[in-house]
Formats: C-alpha cells, structure tokens, sequence
C-alpha cells in the first residue's frame, strides 16, 4: 500500500516536470495539489538576484596570465631537461672516447645548425606576422 | 573522435534542437574561443552568467560566497576552454565547474553561514511585502536543510528545467540517483510546508 502511494507520488512528480507521458493519476491525500501549491511557493526565489562585482573581462586577463606563468614554467623546465640531457650525453662521450670528440661535435653542430635553425626562425617570423 | 563519442554527440543533438538553437552560434563561439579569441570567449561566458549565477546563488545563499565561487568557476573555464568537449552544453559545463567548486569549499569548510537578507519588492502593500519576505525566508530555509546533492538536483530540474539526462551528467551520478533524488526532495519540501501550515 505503502509502496504503490510511493510510486504514484513519483509518477506524479515525474508528470508535472515532463519526464513521463500524463496520466490523470492521483492520490488520496491530493498529492498532486499540495506539490503544485508548494512548487508555486518555492518559485519566491526564481528571480533571486544579488548584485555582484564580477568584471568578466578581468577573470579572462588573469587567467591569461596564469596560462602564460605556466607556460613559461614548462618551457623552462623543458629547457633544463634538455640541457641536463645534453651535458650527460656530451659528458659520458667524452669520458668513452676522449676529448677529441668534443671538437667534433663542436664542428658538426657549427656546420648543421645554422640548416635547422634559419629554416625555423623563418617559419616562427611569418606565422606571428600572419 | 571514438564511436562512443560521436555516439554521446549524436544522441544529445536532440536536447539542444529542443532548447530553441543556439547550438551552432555556441559551437562556433567555441571555436573561436578555444583558438584563443578573447571577445568569444568574453560572450560565451556573458551568455551563460545569468544561469551560473542564478544556480549559485540559490545553491549558497549567500552574495560573498556566490561571487567567489561564480569568479573561480569561470576563472577554470577559461583555464580549461580546450578540454571542453561540446558533447554539453557550455551551460552545463560552467555548472559543472561551479558545483565541484562548491563541493570542495563544503570539503575544505564544514560550516557555512546562509546570509538572511531580504527580497527586494517594487510591487504591492506592505502586509504583501512582509508576506512574501516570510515565505522567501521559509524557502531558503528549507533549500539550505537539503544535502547540496538534493539541493543542487532540485535546483537544476524547478528553476532551470534540465532534463534528468543533463543533471546526471553535471553531477556525475546515474540518472535514477537524479531521478530518486528529486523525488525525496519534492516529498520533503511538500511534508516541510505542511508542518509549518504554509500551503
């Protein structure tokens, strides 16, 4: 008994949001006036307003700046890595074979470089004109 | 995208053809704004903190803490912009947002002090006034008694019309949690108007 009442209340509450299809069901308690008669009076705070200080355009330009804050902190501790990773590789080459390959590399990179990083500055140059 | 994805997609199109459109106009504000447009993004969040703020407002009752919250939660979504995935609403998502702020600041503090003002009324006499100020204090009473899970389903559903589909998904339960919660909450509120003889 208990539980049908329970189910018709639901079906009830259900219809009146439009979650399920009309029934003209209804209670012996008159369920369904009382919930209409209360949800009447709870739409008092519909319209709730207070008036905030929310400025929408400064919440845009400080998340910028925490954007641009961890940015800078990935790219640096990118730049660190790489540099470690570097220096390790030139350290344990260098106690393998000897310090002759250090000129090497030196020369190599003097001749490869400027190949790999003119092409990208170019690149870098007309996407920020773009 | 997955196949469950364009799925999820496909499946919700619905729910924004239902709500009038809009959905491409927002679509394409997403865009711009996750290509980093700022006046996009300026208003998509303008669009959409009417409802933000409305929901928060009801959820706290209290102005403090409501523009605290509302300026965190957008705060995070322009943080965030390009892990926004337009399966939702945008609307849905700034709630989302809002309501896991909220629930971690019940978290990190486990009182919270509901601010008893009153409304502001242009209209009617002064027993009409003080009537209706009585009811406001009631509601908000009886809103702030509510757990915020049954609080925030009930707000969503009576003064936002959101489907129980959408509310699972802000709150990140099934939909017959939604559903068994909305009930509990409607059977209460009525049982509290009617010990305090207000209906």
């Amino acid at each position: 008994m208990m539980k049908n009442r329970d189910k018709l209340q639901n079906q009830i509450i259900d219809e009146y949001y439009g979650e399920a299809l009309k029934s003209c069901l209804s209670t012996e308690d008159n369920f369904a006036d009382d919930m209409e008669n209360t949800l009447a009076k709870m739409n008092v705070i519909k319209d709730l307003d207070y008036p905030l200080d929310i400025n929408i355009l400064e919440i845009i330009a400080k998340a910028e700046v925490i954007r641009d804050r961890r940015k800078f902190k990935f790219e640096a501790a990118g730049f660190i890595l790489v540099c470690l990773i570097t220096a390790s590789i030139l350290g344990t080459l260098l106690f393998h074979t000897g310090p002759k390959i250090y000129l090497y590399i030196q020369a190599a990179i003097s001749a490869v470089m400027p190949l790999i990083v003119i092409p990208i500055a170019i690149n870098c140059k007309s996407r920020g004109e773009a | 995208m997955t196949y469950n994805n364009k799925m999820n997609f496909l499946s919700s199109l619905p729910l924004y053809i239902e709500r009038g459109g809009g959905f491409m106009d927002e679509l394409q504000l997403i865009n711009r704004a996750k290509q980093g447009n700022k006046s996009a993004l300026n208003t998509l969040l303008s669009n959409n903190y009417a409802i933000l703020k409305g929901y928060i407002i009801k959820m706290i009752g209290n102005p403090e803490l409501s523009q605290d919250i509302i300026q965190e939660a957008m705060l995070k979504a322009v943080l965030n912009i390009n892990k926004f995935n337009p399966e939702a609403k945008f609307s849905t998502w700034l709630i989302k947002i809002g309501t896991n702020i909220y629930i971690d600041y019940l978290r990190k503090n486990k009182t919270m002090e509901m601010i008893s003002d009153f409304l502001e009324s242009k209209e009617g006499n002064p027993e009409e006034i003080t009537i209706n100020n009585i009811e406001y204090q009631e509601v908000m009473n009886i809103l702030m008694s509510l757990t915020y899970e049954k609080r925030a389903v009930f707000i969503l559903k009576h003064y936002y019309g959101y489907k129980y589909e959408e509310i699972a998904l802000i709150l990140n339960c099934p939909v017959g949690t939604v559903r068994s919660r909305l009930h509990n909450t409607i059977k209460h509120i009525v049982s509290e108007f009617e010990r305090k003889e207000l209906i």
